[in-house]
């Protein structure tokens, strides 16, 4: 897959210098994916992704307290980023 | 008719590609659209890699990563890597992936071989090691040390505090019978107490952590009791407690050493001191300890004759001459004295040679 905006990786990176690694990881994944549609995501992701139709996918890794928000075109092999910050079922699990 | 696509060079023109993007992420493949959009993402992506770090994932982060997107456990890793140990070793860095435990993990959970078979660095058993050593040492200090400070606290709750100790010494010595102001005693005389009992008196804030290290290194190796208290501690011990020896009197009368240095000052803790320490008989302060060995008042004392009842508080009952044939063991220490007075530049060292040359007699006993 090809990731659009990942200068937004780059800087929430610099930012948070401890989740880089984890973002390296997290970007490398993603370019050896080749995902044909989103349920490839969800099989790859599946305990992390929060999917809105129609192509809206959300990486949310609550014990890394991350949450990447992207849109995906399978066919095209794009992956958008759009923000990256603090994940939100942390957030619901901490009342 | 679409507006030509041109190359990005600044971050305008890539946020400006960016938003084109967006507007047509939805493109079917096969339509024009589609083809703007993969032109545009090519040159994005370009234009991203020209900016970004060329810096790799680390192979067990890309693991590690995984398992989380798959919600796979360490016992499933161990499962299928053979060993728990294993397992953790990897997931620790402690061990390289390899070629079998790469294949492993691309078949069976479908991580791309290739983020995991970068080399990387692993860390030595040795550095390991020492690691866990050093880990192990602070927490053992760290605890150490809380268990002091809270031993501490627990017996210093109900010693007195600061004011009471000012309130109870303010004038109780001034009560003993042949009560000697401290400046009414010669420097030589004080001098001497200082080099026997306390040479840094004036230098320590109540009690010395070396001589106490000292005495207890010393204890625990000769099984035989050794002092190490200063001339504060010995006030503390012989006015303010009245407990027989033990670990507990000693961290008590540090705490109290410590209140009494706030409460007084130092000449005044001397001076009590001087006053109240034990000279073996029935003698308690120097002035009776003077009257009672060489029939003097303390500020007719030689320097040899200081120096002898300076050495006296440390083992009355071995120095003293008046009960039993001491006399070798008494001069030793007497010219022990007279010898750190000299090293401690309190005297010179002639001075000290001709007081050596002294010899020890008590009026009337020999």
């Amino acid at each position: 897959m090809r990731i659009l905006g990942g200068n937004t990786l780059n800087a929430y990176a610099m930012r948070k210098p401890r989740r880089k690694e984890f973002l390296l990881a997290f970007r490398a994944l993603v370019e050896a994916a080749s995902w044909r549609r989103l349920k490839d995501v969800e099989g790859q992701f599946l305990q992390v992704v929060d999917v809105t139709p129609p192509d809206c996918i959300a990486f949310d890794f609550p014990e890394e307290n991350l949450r990447i928000e992207t849109r995906v075109n399978c066919a095209l092999g794009l992956v958008r980023v759009f923000s990256v910050g603090p994940s939100d079922r942390k957030k619901r699990r901490t009342p | 008719m679409s507006k030509p696509i041109r190359p990005i060079r600044t971050e305008a023109d890539h946020a400006a590609a960016l938003a084109e993007i967006d507007a047509l992420f939805a493109a079917t493949p096969e339509s024009q659209d589609a083809d703007r959009l993969e032109v545009l993402s090519v040159l994005v992506a370009e234009y991203e890699r020209a900016q970004g770090s060329a810096i790799s994932a680390h192979p067990v982060e890309v693991l590690k990563m995984a398992m989380k997107a798959q919600g796979r456990t360490q016992a499933e890793l161990a499962e299928l890597l053979g060993s728990r140990s294993r397992a953790s070793e990897v997931l620790g860095r402690r061990r390289q992936l390899s070629g079998a435990m790469v294949e492993k993990l691309a078949q069976s959970w479908a991580i791309p071989a290739a983020l995991l078979s970068a080399p990387y660095s692993i860390e030595s058993r040795l550095l390991r090691t020492l690691k866990i050593g050093v880990a192990i040492l602070a927490i053992t200090i760290g605890l150490g040390g809380a268990a002091v400070a809270g031993m501490f606290a627990w017996y210093g709750s109900d010693l007195p505090d600061t004011e009471h100790i000012a309130a109870a010494l303010s004038g109780s010595t001034a009560n003993v019978p042949g009560f000697t102001p401290l400046q009414d005693l010669p420097p030589e005389l004080i001098k001497a107490f200082l080099a026997a009992e306390d040479e840094d008196f004036y230098g320590h804030a109540g009690y010395s952590g070396t001589a106490i290290l000292r005495a207890a290194w010393h204890t625990a190796v000769s099984g035989k009791r050794q002092g190490g208290s200063t001339i504060t501690q010995q006030v503390a011990k012989n006015v303010l407690l009245k407990e027989s020896p033990s670990l507990k009197r000693k961290i008590k009368e540090i705490i109290l050493a410590q209140r009494l240095e706030d409460a007084l000052t130092k000449d005044r803790i001397l001076e009590t001191w001087l006053n109240v320490v034990y000279f073996g008989g029935k003698e308690y302060g120097v002035t009776a300890a003077a009257q009672h060995y060489f029939g003097k008042a303390p500020g007719n004392l030689s320097v040899a004759e200081a120096a002898y009842l300076a050495g006296l508080p440390k083992a009355p009952n071995v120095y003293r001459l008046d009960v039993a044939d001491n006399r070798i063991r008494a001069k030793e220490r007497r010219d022990w004295v007279l010898n750190r007075m000299a090293a401690d530049g309190m005297i010179t060292v002639s001075a000290a040679r001709l007081a050596s040359a002294e010899p020890l007699t008590v009026p009337g006993r020999n």
